[in-house]
């Protein structure tokens, strides 16, 4: 693998962990929302 | 294939295309933590499964049917996933992580693209074709591809790893659920007239984020450990194996049986309380409308993808065979819990099925540990595939069980609570035997395990295994 080839990879990894991170912040965020409404 | 027939090809052939394992082994020095996020953009994308629900409504009101023939489609798809999972195993350990991934990532959005076309030509059985079993097959391969790559890179802490990755699964309908209905209020005017373009959307979105993932996950070069860890070494009458066993030989065992019973206990239960968690806490408390109830599933969803990563990351410091104990030692007392206190209040009733369905999460999150313990790494993804057809038959087994001993309760008078005091009492004697299917784990007999390197070979299946070329990490 070439060093270019890697630092793109290791780079798209970061940007995934970021997608993934907001996404399931996201998604948290949502259902926490919903379920308050338990309790309202 | 012969040796002869490969040096015949093209130097550019031998180096096998960029989706082929060795493509895929990391560098010295790769970080591992690169890995997680490659194994979560799939599962996370293909967890949408979870939220189909929303588009329920939607499609009953565009094919004007009722309910049983669009639940049929999420049916189909849990189904395709138990035997793509199953009967895929073997090829994903021989492939690797990034075909396999690419492959999950081709049917389960080409599915989502089929199924839109036949919501566009008013065809059901083409969103049965799409949805259910093209998709229902990307579900299985890519539930199975990431976990033993993780299981992999995280040998000192498999139980963290396979917590991660499973999460993703439970987080995915998380995403989804609010995702669609946004979608579905902004393509059209109604829900049912926005189910294509919404389904595309998804597509377009979830194949991205999969490929991406393909394109980052790595394998640890054959060798490699983790910087100042070794592996421990077996004591006696320790559960954890010090030899790999084949996915041929593992079924051949009991503890793979018993495994199998365990999962399909612990799903059976869990299921039981999340198929009817909206109707059954309207049951236990008349004060609790639709809008509260809905917070409940709210709630569950939130407990079942925290203990995938909780529970799971757990049993790395106290043994699998002792969180499993938890799972179902304290889950059936918290089954009994709802039985005897849970119209005491809501803040008691949620507690209760909040830990129960922790566990069901815990349970899904752990067992690809368990396996690579008893059974070692080596196909641990084929050996996880395989148990999956625990899963597709507690999926029919839960249901059922509830549905119709709450019909049959209804039927005899009873309303309120006690319409669910049989069904949880039968899911208490559920557990019950899967505590005991667990006691009864122990280590796996050497003559199924394939021959260390360096000593002598155990057994004779073991080693024809090795040359049919399975021992391919």
């Amino acid at each position: 693998m070439s060093e270019a080839s890697q630092g793109a990879a290791k780079a798209a990894a970061v940007v995934l962990w970021v997608l993934v991170g907001g996404g399931l912040g996201y998604g948290v965020w949502q259902t926490v929302a919903r379920a308050s409404q338990l309790f309202g | 294939m012969s040796s002869q027939a490969a040096s015949s090809r093209p130097a550019t052939a031998r180096r096998g295309s960029f989706l082929d394992r060795e493509r895929t082994v990391a560098p010295p020095g790769y970080s591992r933590w690169l890995i997680p996020p490659a194994a979560l953009a799939v599962h996370l994308s293909i967890g949408q499964v979870y939220a189909f629900s929303v588009f329920k409504t939607p499609l009953q009101e565009h094919f004007g049917t009722e309910g049983t023939p669009i639940a049929v489609i999420f049916s189909i798809a849990i189904v395709m996933l138990g035997l793509a999972a199953a009967f895929g195993g073997t090829w994903v350990e021989r492939n690797g992580p990034r075909k396999t991934m690419v492959a999950s990532a081709l049917f389960f959005c080409g599915g989502l693209f089929i199924a839109s076309a036949g919501v566009a030509l008013g065809q059901l059985w083409v969103v049965y074709l799409g949805y259910g079993v093209v998709g229902g097959i990307g579900l299985g391969l890519g539930y199975i591809s990431p976990v033993s790559t993780l299981i992999k890179w995280f040998p000192d802490r498999p139980g963290l790893a396979t917590g991660l990755a499973i999460m993703g699964f439970g987080g995915g309908a998380l995403i989804a659920s609010p995702l669609t209905n946004r979608l579905l209020g902004t393509y059209a005017d109604a829900p049912e007239n926005a189910i294509a373009p919404t389904m595309i959307t998804l597509a377009c979105a979830y194949l991205v984020l999969m490929l991406l993932g393909a394109w980052v996950v790595r394998v640890p070069a054959k060798d490699w450990r983790p910087a100042g860890w070794t592996p421990p070494q077996q004591q006696a009458g320790g559960m954890r194996a010090t030899a790999d066993t084949t996915a041929r030989n593992a079924i051949r065992t009991p503890q793979f049986w018993l495994l199998w019973v365990v999962l399909f206990t612990n799903v059976t239960a869990g299921i039981g309380i999340l198929e009817q968690a909206a109707p059954m806490v309207q049951e236990f408390f008349s004060q609790i409308d639709a809008a509260a109830a809905a917070g409940f599933v709210g709630v569950l969803s939130l407990c079942n993808m925290a203990g995938r990563f909780v529970w799971s990351s757990t049993s790395d410091v106290i043994g699998r065979k002792r969180i499993y104990m938890v799972y179902l030692g304290v889950g059936l007392v918290a089954y009994l819990g709802v039985v005897l206190l849970g119209t005491s209040s809501v803040a008691v009733f949620v507690i209760l099925t909040g830990i129960i369905l922790s566990f069901y999460g815990g349970g899904f999150a752990t067992i690809p540990a368990y396996l690579k313990d008893m059974f070692g790494g080596l196909q641990v993804g084929a050996i996880h595939g395989r148990l999956l057809t625990a899963w597709s038959a507690a999926g029919v087994a839960g249901p059922l069980i509830i549905n119709s001993l709450v019909d049959a309760r209804r039927a005899s008078g009873a309303s309120g609570a006690s319409l669910y005091q049989l069904p949880l009492l039968v899911m208490v004697g559920v557990l019950a035997v899967g505590f005991v299917a667990n006691a009864l784990v122990r280590p796996v007999d050497p003559k199924f395990q394939e021959p260390v390197a360096g000593g002598p070979a155990s057994s004779a299946s073991a080693g024809q295994d090795r040359r049919e070329g399975v021992g391919n990490r």
